[in-house]
């Protein structure tokens, strides 16, 4: 296994808000490794983005706060460090990419600028070469004519450039860590083919890890080593790639598999959605936030506690209340996954 | 005589630059297309971002003037009808909305957004209106309890629902449904695509469903039409398009499409389109693919080539590519048993 | 199979109820202490100056007016007023008509030994009226004029929005006294003056508003259920452009207010007898250096204090609707 990058211990965010506390994010631990890619998948009110903005105290506080958890950057503790020291990290050993293209890189400086900036925060380099590097860096993230647009403002790029641009911008100083935030939600399904396959070939190139966050299972099956599922703040499951998608363990999992409408497969079933809707951040049950949408819940057990992690596989975890033997033989009765073998 | 037949429809947006607002240019979003609607059919459009089908959606329901081509339905030019056969074909077409925030008047009450239709078209007493709201609710799902509420005091998915139940509020024979589940969330989704799936058995109705999810197309169509750049370059039934593609934009679309199963991911042969869609203002000479494409050649920059059926793929399999790929003598895979559900070896 | 549907999309429907924009700008607004102290004197403004009307309403055995108070025109019976604001009595006190505010005259006693309090009440009255009436007048002319310019846009647009530039191009008070000059002087040309010349701030605004909301889905539904323009325009998209519109009303009462009493002050909009904060102004003033004090400050004041109100509350009621200011 290769040198642990990042321990995520017990992470809680809450917000204060006029309504009430949001607890977006409620208790999470995950640990990237160099070279691995860890896939953070959830909803709308998951808490997956509040979480990566967590990671590099980017959560506007107020309303929000980091109530709890240590978050170790090599052994660090983010949570202790500075604010000068924090903004050292940010770019430079955690860098961050954006959903949106369009809003994420400021139109009144052009793109060459905007990376050379971030350069030169880090590095002790010239503008001159700055500007080069800057131009070097559009060309590896498979900018054609990247000498000429790196003099370019945002406007005259497209959406997917852009992108590219921005994964440019975030490898600059070789992160240890690149966190994408839907990185390719905002595009065509062509593009998105592209970026995945850019992200992929930096992260070989700097042997980084890499987080993603995103609700799309299927960007996930392609790249991801290791997948965390939240729900409503709390993680629900977390193990190897195999593991969840062959032998998920909690019924939320169930529900996301067996709800998308696959491509490959021929026989055009009827899809099994989860019922109800996604969770009220304000009226959280101080138990499981699925209880309610789950199917199997214990009244008296799911919503008043959280369960800790069981342990179901290798490097698998999940945290539910139902007993595993009932677990796997109520998964078994569900379309998707009958005789799935694994 | 199909249900409704689309006729090289055309939709050019002039540009009209400086202080003259003179035209020089045009957004060609819709540059010709044709294809036909069965009834009780569910036709998928699938493109990316600039491929014209939501325009096109539009320019069938006549909330945009064609500049060219035909809509047929029921006998009557859409793009031709006189005011009043245009009120009475609205009752007929409907249109469900991407957004389901924006799509819903926040200052009206659900009961009047869902109302609404019948009253522009002096349906019925207002006890029969308020009545018909409430078994519309109940059929998407919600309480006559809704009906007092406001749109921003339901959820995405729910606020779909509205939607539905207003375009259902005529009791319309066609419904185009534009990226109806995008902006919702994923557990969402499947909730709308069985809704809608139930209303059409219940309904009969026929959908035009655009969506630029392959995934999501596939499962609700029969039949698929895959637009770029205003064009049509194929259109199949679903099955038979993810079986055997023969435009080369298809197999590279399909290609891309992320599959939730990491075994399959790993064995996938990638296709990887090289650069961007070139924007509609200036669509390539000849065939409107030709530049990103791996097989084209001299004869690609000539001409746009037609839309026709090269038999070997199937009867009704229309693709438009001087290199389209054939199929002959390959057997059609058998379908795998319910059990496995694999995915074919490609 | 609907079951299921049901089961699904019932459940967990909203419990908590998100607020409403109108409550989150209540909200907002509570937080914004001059502006409800604007608030409180807008109230106060309110309840003085239609205190007749609402007399009315709680029913006429309630009137008991004096008969003067009968014989007056229609815009001068205060109903709260405890003397003839007309009327003047030579002999109001020891020291003749002109009298320092006392029991008996709460804000004293002007030249003609009228009741300053009652005058005061019986202006307020007048302003209330003219900023309502002439906003109004303004409202129906812009809120018709500029929906239509922002939802047909092309030629018509032009049209509309180069009469309202017009209007702006002019300096706003020499155009309101050329009108009154032209109309001539008294009440009722008053609030036609300045209707006529404000429309052109509401159709601008609200043709900005109406320019995006045009574009939203919800407008594209209606006309796919064949809604007629005219309904469109009113029914769905002058609903929604609204929220800028309060403000500028709250500003424009506040404005209009001012610009009466600056007419009546010039002797060109209330003529006197009739009393108005700007016309008490102007017969007030020079009695002020002889000492007497009372006749002009209270006007004064209260034009000053009403003004301040309606443009504080218009200002925070900006603030408070102002998605991207930060709480």
């Amino acid at each position: 296994m290769d040198e642990l990058l990042l321990d995520v211990q017990d992470l809680s965010t809450h917000f204060m808000t006029h309504a009430g506390v949001v607890k977006a994010v409620n208790g999470v631990s995950f640990t990237l490794h160099r070279n691995e890619t860890i896939g953070i998948v959830g909803e709308s009110g998951s808490g997956k983005t509040v979480a990566a903005l967590s990671l590099l105290r980017l959560v506007p506080d107020p309303p929000g706060k980091i109530v709890e958890g240590k978050i170790l950057l090599k052994g660090r503790d983010l949570r202790e460090v500075s604010n000068e020291e924090i903004r050292a990290v940010r770019g430079n050993d955690i860098a961050m990419i954006f959903q949106d293209p369009m809003t994420s890189l400021n139109p009144v400086f052009k793109v060459g600028m905007q990376i050379a900036e971030a350069i030169m925060l880090h590095q002790d380099k010239s503008r001159r070469d700055a500007w080069r590097m800057a131009a070097e860096l559009l060309a590896k993230v498979g900018i054609p004519d990247a000498e000429s647009r790196v003099n370019q403002y945002p406007f005259e790029f497209s959406g997917g450039m852009r992108q590219r641009a921005m994964i440019a911008m975030a490898i600059s100083c070789n992160p240890d860590i690149l966190i994408a935030d839907e990185p390719t939600t905002a595009l065509d399904v062509t593009i998105q083919a592209q970026i995945i396959d850019v992200v992929r070939e930096m992260q070989a190139q700097y042997n980084s890890g890499v987080i993603l966050i995103t609700h799309d299972l299927g960007v996930v099956a392609e790249i991801a080593d290791k997948v965390m599922v939240m729900y409503g703040g709390r993680t629900v499951e977390y193990g190897p790639i195999d593991e969840i998608f062959y032998n998920p363990h909690h019924p939320y999992t169930w529900g996301l598999l067996g709800s998308l409408p696959r491509l490959d497969l021929v026989e055009k079933e009827r899809l099994t959605p989860i019922k109800g809707q996604p969770p009220d951040l304000l009226m959280l049950p101080p138990g499981c936030p699925f209880s309610g949408r789950c199917g199997y819940e214990r009244p008296d057990e799911c919503p008043l506690t959280m369960p800790d992690t069981e342990i179901v596989g290798p490097e698998h975890g999940v945290r539910c209340w139902i007993p595993n033997d009932e677990r796997v033989s109520a998964r078994s009765e569900l379309p998707r996954f009958v005789a799935r073998s694994k | 005589m199909s249900f409704l037949e689309v006729r090289d429809l055309k939709k050019h947006f002039p540009i009209r630059t400086g202080i003259l607002k003179r035209t020089t240019g045009h957004v060609y979003a819709v540059d010709g297309i044709s294809f036909s609607i069965e009834e009780g059919e569910t036709l998928g459009i699938v493109g990316e971002s600039g491929c014209g089908k939501s325009t096109a959606a539009r320019v069938i329901l006549r909330l945009l003037e064609a500049t060219a081509g035909s809509v047929v339905y029921d006998g009557i030019d859409v793009m031709k009808a006189s005011r009043v056969e245009m009120q009475r074909l609205r009752r007929d077409m409907q249109i469900i909305f991407q957004d389901p925030y924006a799509s819903l008047n926040p200052r009206m009450r659900v009961r009047n957004i869902i109302g609404e239709p019948l009253r522009i078209h002096q349906i019925g007493t207002p006890a029969e209106r308020r009545q018909r709201v409430i078994e519309l609710l109940e059929t998407v799902g919600l309480n006559a309890e809704h009906a007092e509420r406001y749109p921003h005091e339901f959820s995405g998915g729910q606020r779909q629902r509205i939607g539905v139940a207003r375009a259902l509020a005529l009791n319309p024979r066609l419904i185009i449904c534009d990226e109806p589940v995008s902006a919702l969330d994923v557990s969402i989704r499947a909730q709308v695509i069985n809704l809608l799936e139930d209303l059409q058995d219940q309904f009969k109705l026929t959908y035009v469903f655009i969506a630029h999810d392959l995934s999501v197309v596939k499962h609700t169509s029969d039949r698929v039409v895959v637009m770029y750049l205003g064009k049509t370059v194929e259109i199949a039934s679903s099955d038979v398009l993810y079986d055997r593609p023969q435009h080369p934009y298809t197999e590279a679309l399909l290609s891309a499409v992320p599959i939730p199963d990491p075994e399959t991911e790993r064995n996938r042969r990638r296709i990887v389109l090289e650069g961007d869609v070139p924007s509609p203002t200036k669509p390539p000479a000849g065939c409107v693919f030709h530049p990103r494409c791996q097989r084209a050649q001299e004869v690609c920059e000539t001409a746009m080539p037609p839309l026709e059926c090269t038999g070997d793929a199937g009867a009704d399999h229309m693709v438009a590519c001087y290199f389209a790929t054939r199929y002959e003598g390959v057997p059609k895979r058998d379908a795998p048993s319910k059990d496995t559900g694999e995915a074919p070896a490609r | 199979m609907t079951e299921e549907v049901v089961a699904t999309a019932g459940e967990g429907a909203m419990e908590v109820k998100p607020l409403s924009p109108w409550a989150d700008t209540w909200r907002r607004l509570k937080k914004n202490k001059l502006a409800l102290i604007g608030l409180v004197i807008i109230v106060i403004f309110l309840l003085v100056g239609g205190a007749q009307e609402i007399a009315n309403l709680l029913g006429p055995h309630n009137a008991s007016e004096s008969d003067t108070a009968a014989q007056r025109p229609w815009w001068q019976r205060g109903y709260l007023a405890p003397y003839d604001p007309n009327g003047g009595d030579f002999h109001a006190g020891p020291a003749g008509p002109i009298n320092p505010p006392s029991m008996k005259h709460l804000l004293g006693t002007d030249y003609l030994g009228r009741d300053v309090l009652s005058r005061a009440l019986v202006a307020t009255r007048i302003s209330l009226l003219v900023g309502i009436i002439a906003v109004g007048i303004a409202l129906a002319i812009g809120l018709s004029l500029g929906p239509i310019s922002g939802y047909y846009g092309g030629a018509v647009d032009s049209v509309v929005m180069r009469m309202a530039d017009i209007f702006f191009a002019f300096p706003y008070i020499l155009f309101v006294l050329l009108i009154m000059t032209v109309l001539g002087p008294g009440f009722r040309n008053v609030f036609i003056a300045i209707g006529i010349l404000s429309w052109a701030g509401y159709a601008r605004l609200n043709r900005g508003s109406v320019l995006s909301v045009k574009q939203v889905e919800y407008i594209e539904a209606a006309r796919a259920q064949g809604a007629s323009d005219l309904r469109i325009i009113f029914r769905h998209v002058l609903p929604n452009t609204m929220a800028p519109i309060y403000v500028a009303i709250a500003m424009g009462i506040g404005g209009a207010i001012l610009t009466e009493s600056a007419l009546s002050y010039l002797g060109i909009g209330m003529r006197p007898p009739d009393a108005s904060w700007g016309s008490m102004i102007t017969d007030y003033q020079t009695y002020f250096f002889a000492g007497q004090w009372w006749m002009l400050t209270f006007p004064s004041i209260a034009l000053v204090v009403t003004v301040f109100g309606f443009i504080s509350f218009g200002n925070g009621l900006r603030d408070a609707t102002d998605p991207k200011l930060k709480e």
